[in-house]
């Protein structure tokens, strides 16, 4: 079955309709020209042509702000009104046969208790006279006519120009119009109203479905339904149910027709007052008796709410000229039983009544104690039943649609910081951190009886017990060497050799060692310069360090005080030679000009020492006395092409041996005394006991002991755990 | 401006005494001898100057009244003593000798002599700081030349004199410093060329 | 001029135009370098120094400008200058200490170049480059103070020293502090080796300056050492193979 969506609210009609059935969007085109489709440009048109859509306001009409409000008779605005609502009062002329999507007509009111209508439906009575000047139609006033005689309709509350309705089934069915023949359908009509879901009024609270009416209201020439006395009321809408929430739109409007009386009795919502004229008219249809539904104020039932209930089918005269299908498919033989009679106006009960067949769209309109009551609904127990608002109890009365869901109470959130346990902690730790940004905190000094400190002083004592003991008590433990070294024989073959250091030839000697080391070098270097001075040699100290000419007097004063070599005499201290390499280069080049005074501030040129002594070469040799290779190196290499052969020997610390060894084995230097152990040999070699016996044991000791704490420690430190104390634990990245 | 000049100076002397090492001619050769003459000199006055500087901080220390300002102030009045003395009385002066003598020979040797204790107190904390293969090469090279280098107070051990120590020291150790030395002079002679190309500015300029 | 001459210049000129080279091609393309823990370690102990507000000590060893130990306070220079303008943010300025006044001179000059540009010159503190001694024991001597009394948390031992480093090693493993040492002396190597945290053997020294990223010019020497480093391998190897057979 093709649908239509209508363009305002968005919902499907069935397809044939003339007007949106929810909120009444005429779906004719537009006065003045075609419809207007999407995507067309807008066409210009003279606003002159919508004048006959809807009287021209006047000036008097118009309402400005701050204008007091005037009493109008809503008689007034019957223009206003829609056709259908019109024809509701009543007409003369058969009501057209409804489409089967159309909605039905609105529904006829039954006959009920002439009520004082409202302002606003005041106009409806000015219009009775002309119903009543109308014709009205045959089988309308037969069924007036009949319940009169039956008594269904007091006399005297009938208006007397009230024609009474026939019953339905006293109709001949010729006579009869085809909606109302059609009311013993109502059963299936009532069961598929039942079965749509209801709409709230407020929700879907639509102005009154807008008709083109022409400005006099085509409408108004409809024979207004004339308002029905209590008594007059048809059976069927007397079982109207009295105690729904809502009504649907239409049947709201239906149920408010001047003449149609009240569909059923609505309820008031939580809060809501019940208008005076609803109420009135729905204690007529109350007091007319309609079998009660569940949860419906007792006695009245409207048949177009009923929850699956069958209203009876009404016959009153009072019928519009235009029923809707439900009400054709209502069937006096199926009025249920009737319940507790409603205290009415009139005290009159109505249970004989059939529950009517509810269109589709009506029962999708109906209120929430109208599907409750009913009967299973079926496929609707499946959906979810809403849990609050005035929709409670109803299921899938709500498409599940994004945008809406279950409506709840929004969380309340605190407006104190929520905080974890872990955070607050870490939140502390901070302001710990800050707080004791600014105050100074002493690093904690080590203790005196650590580890490592006691660790030190044992070795230091081992090692000042193993060195003093033997130089304490002159104890001589250690035994003589018994090989010498080559170097050092070779070392002393040069000194010894009278063709290459003749007697009483000149020697330079370099001292460029450290005072530290001065304990070793003085060591190794004493006896070969005492081998030396036996031959009477004249002696030049020189030095490439500052401290290099002290260190010179102090080891000519401390181990060859036997000679009594005397400075200025027997040698010549030249000084400091500044600029290193280069200085051992310029003085190689120029001797005197390198180092022209003495410390003292003397000519060393000319003192005896030096006599006849003009170049590098003129030295017979030259001895190299260092703790460091790179010294010893730059003699070698900026000095050996200036000594033009002469022999170079050197005495050296047995840190440097390694570097300076190769010079030796290359032949560049002749010969090689190397530390302490150098020395003893040397001492060993000419059998003249010096430092070196001195110190011989001690240090001979002394290597002993480091020997084995090295190993015990070694010993310890693979067995223990590695990296006791780290001062840096610095992780590497991998 | 300044670092251009100064940068500008740099390059053109040390191209100047390079040359004047390969290109034997006496104009570069003088050159290169003034030169470094120059240079000898600028050292001389820059050790002033450190000496100087080294015044400034110790007497800062003790304006401020800092952790070991009395040792400061000891080796201030010792400085400016020994300053003087030395310019009034020469260096070969009995005094000065005996100066050396008594204070700095002893506070070295002793020095040295703490070195021994430490040398064999980080030996023994080796293997604990670093637990590798080579760290127990060296521990074990360490002993066997200690062991090789003088006779026990118990005799000689033969293999250790006579072998294992003058092949660890002439072959082993002479080799590896050979190598190393080889790559410091090479190291050496990158450092210069960047002097040379103004890649290295160590006088300050940006 | 002779062979050995003739050698050595065409060595220097090899060596400057393979410098050029590849200091062009570096600038380009960034050089790796093998991984070298220490400098791992140094960069760690640097934040370290600045986030705690502790000292930097950068020692620059006793050799002279004018002795072939130049060449080490050179590179020792280059290292100060580099670590300075990483430590610029610290709370404490880094503290030079050397053993030849041109070298301390320097040092300063290094220092206050460094606070300049890190528009920090306010703060330069011309005692920061020190004369700590004039022989290398003095300068140990007068080193030790530094290192233990002006609250430093790293040092960098970079130039020339003797066997007197391992007092300097001894102190900083006493105070808790992390040493980072290099130094051309061999038997310094040695004592450095048992006595130091991370110290760096044979020419790693002249690598300083690359690790710590002081410019296309350093990864280019390391370079060009490599280069010439294998030269001399395939030099003594084909005259140790003449020599066998008679040839030399």
């Amino acid at each position: 079955m093709a649908e239509i969506a209508c363009p305002t609210c968005g919902k499907t009609n069935p397809d044939g309709v003339a007007a949106c059935q929810f909120c009444g969007t005429s779906f004719q085109p537009a006065p003045g020209g075609a419809a207007i489709h999407p995507g067309e440009k807008p066409v210009k048109k003279a606003t002159a042509e919508f004048e006959g859509v809807r009287p021209k306001p006047s000036d008097d009409d118009l309402i400005r702000p701050g204008d007091p409000p005037v009493k109008k008779k809503t008689s007034e605005l019957e223009q206003a009104l829609p056709s259908w609502l019109k024809n509701l009062r009543g007409h003369p002329d058969q009501p057209p046969e409804p489409a089967p999507d159309e909605p039905p007509a609105p529904a006829p009111a039954g006959e009920a208790e002439r009520v004082e209508f409202p302002d606003w439906l005041a106009g409806l009575e000015d219009d009775k006279t002309r119903v009543e000047e109308e014709q009205v139609p045959d089988w309308l006033a037969n069924l007036r006519g009949r319940m009169q005689e039956e008594g269904e309709v007091p006399p005297a509350a009938s208006p007397p120009d009230t024609p009474a309705a026939p019953a339905v089934d006293d109709l001949p069915r010729e006579e009869m119009p085809g909606w109302l023949s059609r009311l013993g359908d109502g059963e299936a009509v009532l069961k598929d109203a039942v079965a749509r879901p209801a709409i709230h009024p407020d929700e879907n609270a639509r102005p009154l479905p807008r008709e083109n009416t022409s400005p006099t209201g085509a409408g108004t020439d409809q024979p207004v339904p004339e308002a029905r006395l209590p008594g007059e009321e048809p059976d069927w809408l007397s079982r109207l149910q009295p105690e729904a929430d809502y009504l649907p739109l239409e049947t709201a409007g239906e149920a408010l027709m001047p003449g149609g009386g009240l569909a059923g009795t609505p309820t008031a919502r939580p809060g809501e007052e019940i208008p005076d004229w609803l109420a009135a008219a729905a204690g007529v249809a109350a007091a007319e008796g309609s079998p009660a539904s569940p949860g419906g104020p007792a006695g009245v039932t409207p048949a177009l709410i009923a929850g699956g209930e069958e209203s009876p089918a009404r016959t009153d005269s009072s019928l519009p000229l235009e029923s809707p299908d439900w009400l054709s498919t209502i069937k006096p033989e199926q009025a249920p039983a009737p319940g507790p009679a409603a205290e009415t106006g009139d005290g009159q009960v109505d249970g004989s009544l059939e529950p009517a067949q509810l269109p589709t769209w009506v029962q999708a309109m109906r209120p929430v104690e109208s599907v409750v009551a009913a009967a299973p609904l079926g496929e609707s127990e499946e959906l979810p039943a809403e849990e609050q608002g005035p929709l409670a109890g109803l299921r899938g009365v709500l498409p599940a649609a994004p945008g809406m869901g279950a409506f709840r109470k929004p969380p309340a959130y605190s407006i104190k910081l929520q905080a974890s346990e872990d955070q607050a902690r870490n939140a502390a730790q901070l302001e710990r951190l800050v707080a004791g940004e600014g105050q100074r905190s002493e690093l904690p000094e080590p203790s005196l009886l650590g580890p490592a400190r006691i660790l030190r002083w044992v070795v230091a004592l081992l090692l000042l017990l193993a060195v003093l003991l033997p130089v304490a008590s002159g104890m001589q433990v250690a035994p003589d060497l018994s090989g010498y070294p080559p170097e050092m024989v070779a070392a002393r073959n040069v000194v010894q050799d009278p063709a290459l250091v003749p007697v009483n030839a000149p020697v330079l000697i370099a001292f460029d060692y450290e005072p530290a080391l001065a304990g070793e070098l003085e060591a190794a270097a004493a006896p070969l310069i005492d081998n030396l001075l036996f031959t009477g040699a004249r002696l030049a100290l020189v030095s490439t360090i500052p401290s290099g000419p002290a260190l010179a007097e102090r080891f000519m004063l401390e181990t060859q005080s036997f000679h009594q070599y005397t400075g200025g005499e027997e040698y010549v201290n030249l000084g400091y030679l500044a600029g290193g390499p280069a200085g051992i280069l310029d003085f190689a080049i120029d001797p005197p000009a390198a180092a022209p005074v003495t410390p003292g501030g003397a000519d060393a040129w000319s003192l005896p020492p030096l006599a006849g002594v003009r170049e590098l070469g003129d030295f017979t040799l030259l001895i190299i006395v260092t703790d460091s290779a790179d010294t010893g190196r730059a003699w070698i290499e900026q000095a050996s092409s200036h000594l033009q052969g002469r022999p170079v020997l050197m005495v050296i610390s047995a840190q440097a041996e390694p570097m300076l060894r190769p010079y030796y084995e290359s032949g560049q230097v002749q010969g090689l005394v190397t530390g302490l152990a150098g020395g003893k040999a040397y001492e060993q070699s000419i059998q003249r006991p010096g430092l070196g016996t001195a110190y011989w044991t001690a240090f001979s000791a002394g290597l002993f002991i480091s020997v084995l704490i090295i190993l015990a420690g070694g010993i310890w430190s693979l067995a223990g755990e590695p990296g006791s104390r780290k001062p840096y634990r610095v992780t590497e990245k991998p | 401006m300044k670092g251009i000049i100064s940068t500008a100076i740099a390059i053109a002397v040390g191209l100047v005494v390079l040359a004047g090492y390969f290109i034997e001619t006496p104009l570069l050769v003088n050159l290169r001898r003034l030169l470094l003459d120059w240079a000898v000199i600028l050292a001389a006055v820059a050790l002033f100057v450190g000496l100087a500087n080294l015044v400034k901080v110790h007497s800062a220390r003790v304006r401020d009244r800092q952790k070991g300002g009395f040792y400061s102030v000891v080796l201030v009045l010792c400085l400016l003593a020994t300053l003087l003395a030395g310019l009034a009385l020469r260096p070969e002066h009995p005094v000065m000798a005996a100066v050396f003598n008594a204070v700095q020979f002893p506070v070295e040797a002793s020095l040295m002599a703490l070195l021994t204790v430490s040398l064999v107190y980080a030996s023994v904390r080796l293997l604990r700081r670093r637990r590798n293969l080579l760290s127990v090469i060296f521990l074990v090279t360490a002993v066997i030349i200690l062991l090789g280098t003088a006779p026990l107070p118990f005799g000689e051990i033969p293999i250790l004199g006579d072998l294992l120590r003058p092949f660890f020291t002439q072959v082993l150790a002479a080799a590896g410093a050979r190598g190393i030395l080889i790559g410091v002079a090479l190291g050496s002679l990158a450092t210069g060329l960047r002097i040379l190309f103004g890649a290295d500015r160590p006088y300050g300029s940006r | 001029m002779n062979w050995t001459t003739l050698a050595g210049l065409g060595l220097v000129g090899l060596s400057a135009g393979l410098m050029l080279f590849l200091a062009a091609l570096r600038r380009k393309e960034p050089p790796v370098f093998r991984r070298i823990a220490a400098f791992s370690r140094l960069g760690h102990a640097i934040g370290r120094a600045v986030e705690d507000g502790s000292r930097l000590h950068v020692s620059l060893g006793s050799g002279g400008l004018t002795t072939p130990q130049s060449a080490s306070a050179l590179a020792g220079l280059t290292v100060l200058r580099r670590l300075a303008d990483l430590t610029s943010a610290g709370d404490k300025p880094p503290v030079a200490s050397s053993g030849d006044g041109a070298v301390a001179i320097l040092s300063q000059d290094m220092l206050q170049v460094s606070y300049q540009d890190a528009t920090a010159g306010g703060f330069y503190d011309a005692t920061a480059g020190r004369l700590a001694g004039l022989t290398p024991f003095s300068y140990a001597a007068g080193t030790i103070p530094i290192m233990r009394d002006e609250h430093v948390s790293a040092n960098v031992l970079i130039g020339n020293f003797g066997v007197e480093a391992g007092l300097l090693a001894d102190t900083a493993e006493r105070k808790g502090s992390f040493t980072l040492s290099a130094t051309d002396n061999l038997p310094a190597q040695a004592v450095l080796y048992a006595g130091a945290q991370d110290p760096l053997i044979g020419e790693e020294l002249y690598a300083a300056g690359a690790y710590v990223n002081a410019g296309p010019f350093h990864a280019a020497s390391l370079a060009v050492q490599d280069i010439l480093r294998w030269l001399a391998i395939l030099a003594i190897l084909a005259g140790a193979l003449l020599k066998m057979v008679g040839l030399l």
